[in-house]
């Protein structure tokens, strides 16, 4: 091994870690003429790369679809288990295993303590994530694997269910909730992303068919008080929504109407409403058209928008001020591109509001009859 | 990622989570490892969606043969990346600036990128296949080098050859500054 090789990565190693580039050249000083303009090089490359990132908004959208196509997978493979009951709250119903496990161990009894929660090993793995949680910074990661946490408790439940030990399973079931409490406090505004939103549905599905489970053996009376579970929980949920609702500015952004399309040019109108009680003002806007394409037409590829026509919000723009209670309407033109049989486009519009990092926004989708010529969309429902 | 042969096993096994998991983990430097081999945003996103969709589909039949998780799925990408090239090749495309800044409005940064990135682009299109490999996994994708030199089937004192090879080489191409 050449000696310029070995300290080329050495002192690469040692600038990923933070070492300035003068210190590391002052390691090899006979070598610092031929090492630095790669290490300069490198590191810019790595620089320029790590500026490279996937937009936001396609992130968001990307990261739905994934869960939507996980979600179709186990659904797939889950031939032998019952068709879950769809309950009208859409939040995760997070103290319902430990609530319908309180209620449906006292009416069916316990079992025995042979169980997870007991097995020594168990131990190792909860300290192994309080080891993770303590080396995660940042409010949001800590949230996130809070999340992971609870959905790990949540597959903990299902075993000890499956295995009858309904009382280590209500143990788990505090957990859990802590988990969920603590991703709250954590990162209060990270709850109403929708990538956490799916999550917490997902959790609250796999609570949903661990109800079902259940309630098909329990006897007739723990049946009863499942039904009135749910009724409860349900109420719970909608107060938790409120909750997080409440402590953040309400504001509404909606592509309203139907909008027209002459020859490439699509012309609507975006709403914003302020229903928050302190008055608002917009510090980014983000906008794109997307439409489908992949071998399915199940994947949205942004369009191209063209630049060099005029293209307007209609004075959505940073510093625009939306007061309290107040609805404000912006006429918006693109220009853009698509591939001439796109028989469907997605129109994203997004907000965020000066002092917060929380995004607002609205996708619609419309049908186009003809790219062209004929200057209508269907919007579709 | 922590205990990744875990994860791994619980993802071949149907545990939509630890999928989910990977899925996070390796999101923003697959994409990385895309645009800047494309140097097209938007072509990039399509490829990078596709590459979760088909590590989606193939995960069972993935077998741990003293490569790391990591290689399989960057592998992946790097077949995307030739499919593309190959239909590509057939048609004719837009020009790379233009490409690069649709979809978003963001143009300021974009153009910038732009720049920047097209001059990577064509850069590292003139090294060898394992040159590009070399400085695509370690500088874009953050491998370590004994992550590289798995995955490229080399030695780790090979691994640092080819690294300051591919970087004088890369630096020779770049015309200009460097």
């Amino acid at each position: 091994m050449k000696k310029i090789e070995e300290a080329l990565n050495d002192c690469i190693e040692r600038m990923t870690a933070g070492e300035s580039l003068d210190s590391c050249l002052s390691r090899y000083p006979d070598l610092a003429d031929e090492l630095k303009p790669l290490l300069e090089l490198s590191h810019a490359v790595t620089e320029i790369s790590l500026s490279v990132k996937p937009r936001a908004e396609f992130k968001v959208a990307a990261r739905y679809r994934f869960h939507d196509t996980l979600a179709q997978k186990e659904s797939k493979s889950a031939k032998t288990a019952p068709a879950p009951r769809r309950w009208h709250f859409k939040w995760a119903t997070v103290a319902v295993a430990m609530l319908v496990i309180f209620v449906v161990g006292g009416g069916m009894g316990v079992a025995s303590a042979n169980s997870m929660p007991g097995d020594p090993l168990y131990r190792v793995k909860t300290l192994t994530e309080r080891i993770r949680m303590g080396l995660t910074f940042g409010s949001e990661n800590k949230a996130r694997l809070h999340l992971d946490f609870a959905e790990e408790r949540s597959e903990e439940i299902q075993t000890l269910i499956d295995g009858g030990n309904l009382e280590a399973a209500n143990d788990i079931g505090v957990e859990m909730t802590n988990h969920v409490e603590s991703a709250r406090a954590a990162a209060p505004r990270l709850l109403e992303s929708k990538e956490i939103v799916v999550r917490l549905e997902t959790l609250a599905n796999k609570q949903v068919a661990l109800l079902e489970a259940i309630y098909d053996k329990a006897p007739t009376g723990a049946q009863e008080a499942i039904d009135t579970l749910i009724e409860s929980v349900n109420d719970a949920y909608e107060t938790v929504i409120e909750d997080i609702s409440g402590s953040l500015p309400d504001i509404q952004i909606m592509l309203s109407g139907t909008p027209t399309l002459t020859e490439g040019k699509l012309t609507g109108t975006i709403e914003i409403t302020n229903n928050s009680d302190v008055n608002a003002e917009v510090a980014d806007v983000k906008y794109s058209i997307s439409y489908p394409t992949g071998p399915n037409n199940n994947l949205w590829k942004p369009a191209r928008i063209i630049m060099n026509k005029r293209n307007t919000l209609g004075g959505l723009e940073e510093g625009t001020g939306i007061d309290v209670q107040e609805t404000k309407t912006f006429e918006y033109s693109v220009n853009f591109a698509v591939p001439d049989d796109t028989s469907k486009i997605r129109g994203i519009i997004s907000i965020t509001l000066d002092g917060r990092n929380l995004r607002y926004y609205d996708i619609a989708e419309f049908t186009i009859l003809t790219l062209q010529s004929v200057d209508s969309l269907t919007v579709v429902p | 990622m922590q205990d990744e042969k875990n994860v791994v096993e619980r993802a071949k096994n149907g545990d939509q989570n630890a999928f989910a998991q990977i899925y996070e983990e390796y999101f923003d430097r697959i994409y990385r490892y895309i645009a800047v081999r494309l140097g097209d945003r938007t072509e990039a996103e399509d490829l990078t969606e596709q590459v979760f969709l088909n590590s989606l589909e193939s995960i069972r039949s993935f077998k741990w043969r003293g490569t790391p998780f990591s290689a399989w799925l960057f592998r992946i990408a790097h077949n995307q990346i030739v499919d593309y090239h190959r239909k590509m090749s057939k048609r004719q495309n837009l020009p790379l600036d233009e490409a690069i800044l649709s979809g978003g409005v963001d143009t300021a940064a974009a153009a910038e990128l732009s720049l920047t990135m097209d001059e990577l682009k064509v850069a590292i299109e003139k090294l060898t296949e394992l040159q590009r490999q070399t400085i695509l996994l370690r500088f874009v994708s953050g491998f370590s080098i004994a992550e590289t030199a798995k995955s490229l089937g080399k030695s780790d004192g090979a691994v640092k050859a080819l690294q300051h090879s591919a970087t004088a080489a890369l630096r020779k191409a770049l015309s200009g500054g460097w």
